[in-house]
């Protein structure tokens, strides 16, 4: 087994197999001979022992349940902790000399991040491995924060683009998946604002030019793809996302307010063009999910159609329409997208049965 | 050691230790410029809020707590870039020069013009005990907007780091540094 995710689901099937060879003996009978079942039962117990031992997984429903419960738990005890770092150091940074503010800021991530390799080599799981990670992205943000703070450093794209490559970096080398989406959309926003600052332009999203995002956004999907297979599946998929959140959030914008684009129209015009580019990059990323298996991207896609469509209406129909007929209008959405959704899960059943 | 360790650890080191270069860098040498303010006239201290025990200073565009000015002058907006006033909603990198004695007795420092290059700005305003020249961004109006105003001009940033305590009613110098980016020199007349 090359990853622990592999390893999971080598066991999921197991477990399957298992329950559903019970179903199947309780309305046949017996099905198999006493050896072979024997012979099967020490194979998939050994299995099992030796997955067990080399991946730390889930054997059974309560187990994944309790895994499920400790992850969140280093999730929020890792977002509290960074809390905690960035507002105790705040609260005694005045009071130290900026010798000590710029030592202790600049060692703070380098210290997490060796905690991380030294957490990821003792358990599997990477509970503890989560928290030092975060730590680590925390601890290295402030330090951009304070150092930009003492020296009255304007903000820079440039350390934003640091900040996404120490985040995809960890993300990446230790396969925290949440990270590498992070880190990607931070890097890839990074890096259009060096763009835009090279041309002398505040690169404040706020600031328009928006289609560079969506640009951006569009090449980092189209990312995984160019490095032909060099992703793990799981890791390409939040690097797909962060891609689509990108470029979804340039066309919500655009789409709401024309001038944030560089097409040279009218902003009525430039707002329609990018009605239809939500609608379209969504029905293309929802069809793409699903022919290509990517089930992050297609539920992603599927989402962003709803929610563009929602957004959409209010735009188009809250002030003119009654608000009763609005929400009725956004029930009959709801129920129309039901059936465009059951139509497609349909059609893919066929596909791949 | 996995890589994505070592090229992270390579990261911090590289990005604290260029900003804080370009941060000292910026401090050394001959300042270009050299103002004094005074706290509660031309800027406020910011201090000990929400838990943070730095302080810095917050310069005022105006009457007290005013932190952004409007362009009045086409030629500002042409000088920083701008093609067609407020074509599109953006906003351009640039620097003000800040005029800390240009109406006696009136609140705040006046922003008297704009540029692209710090270097032009110092050589156009050469008072360097009057003129402060600081980074900015300046936002063209968007169409439609209310208002006379072509654009607004916002500090960046907006608060300058204060090294050693100060007070309310307390004058700091603030000089500009070879970068273009002023900074608080320290507390005086305590």
């Amino acid at each position: 087994m090359a990853s622990r995710t592999e390893a999971q689901q080598r066991a999921d099937r197991i477990q399957a197999f298992r329950a559903e060879l019970g179903e199947v003996e309780g309305e046949l009978g017996p099905i198999l001979s006493e050896e072979t079942r024997s012979r099967l039962n020490a194979h998939h117990d050994a299995t099992l022992a030796t997955l067990a031992a080399q991946w730390d997984i889930d054997r059974n429903a309560g187990e994944h349940q309790l895994s499920l419960g400790m992850r969140v738990a280093s999730l929020v005890g890792a977002i509290a902790l960074v809390a905690a770092v960035v507002t105790f150091f705040y609260r005694i940074w005045g009071l130290i000399p900026t010798a000590a503010q710029l030592l202790i800021v600049t060692v703070l991530p380098i210290a997490f991040v060796l905690g991380t390799d030294y957490a990821t080599r003792h358990e599997r799981k990477h509970y503890f491995a989560t928290i030092t990670v975060l730590l680590a992205v925390g601890s290295f943000a402030l330090a951009l924060a304070v150092i930009a703070g003492i020296y009255n450093l304007p903000p820079s794209p440039f350390a934003t683009v640091a900040w996404g490559v120490f985040t995809l970096a960890l993300g990446l080398g230790y396969r925290f998946g949440l990270l590498v989406y992070a880190g990607m959309l931070v890097l890839a926003f990074g890096l259009v604002g060096v763009l835009l600052r090279l041309q002398g332009l505040d690169w404040s999203p706020d600031s328009g030019r928006l289609d560079l995002h969506l640009l951006m956004g569009l090449l980092v999907v189209a990312m995984p793809s160019l490095l032909r297979g060099r992703l793990d599946e799981n890791l390409a998929e939040m690097v797909r996302l962060a891609g689509m959140t990108l470029a979804a959030a340039a066309i919500v914008f655009c789409a709401g307010n024309g001038r944030l684009s560089v097409l040279p129209m009218r902003p009525g015009v430039v707002e329609g063009i990018y009605d239809v580019a939500g609608f379209g990059l969504g029905a293309v990323m929802l069809w793409l999910g699903l022919r290509n298996r990517w089930r992050w991207s297609a539920r992603a896609a599927g989402g962003f159609l709803v929610l563009f469509t929602y957004i959409k209406a209010f735009d188009w129909w809250w002030e003119l329409l009654p608000n009763y007929v609005f929400f009725l209008i956004l029930g009959a959405i709801a129920i129309g997208a039901l059936v465009v959704l059951r139509r497609i899960r349909m059609s893919v059943r066929e596909v791949t049965p | 050691m996995k890589r994505g360790a070592q090229v992270a650890i390579a990261v911090t080191l590289l990005t604290c230790g260029s900003a804080v270069a370009q941060g000292m860098w910026n401090q050394s040498g001959p300042a270009t410029g050299s103002v004094t303010l005074t706290l509660g006239r031309e800027a406020s201290l910011v201090s000990g809020r929400e838990g943070n025990t730095a302080q810095s200073v917050r310069l005022w565009l105006g009457p007290e707590g005013v932190t952004s000015a409007p362009v009045t002058d086409r030629a500002w907006l042409d000088a920083v870039g701008f093609g067609t006033p407020g074509e599109i909603a953006t906003a351009r990198h640039g620097y003000a020069v800040l005029d800390v004695g240009a109406e006696p007795g009136a609140d705040g420092l006046t922003v008297v013009d704009i540029g692209r290059e710090p270097a032009e700005l110092l050589a156009r305003y050469p008072d360097r005990s009057r003129y402060l020249v600081t980074p900015a961004s300046i936002r063209s109006r968007i169409p439609g907007a209310q208002g006379d105003s072509l654009g607004t001009i916002y500090l960046t940033p907006n608060a300058l780091h204060v090294p050693r305590g100060a007070q309310a009613g307390d004058r700091v110098e603030v000089r500009t540094g070879r970068s273009g980016i002023p900074y608080v020199v320290g507390g005086r007349g305590r």
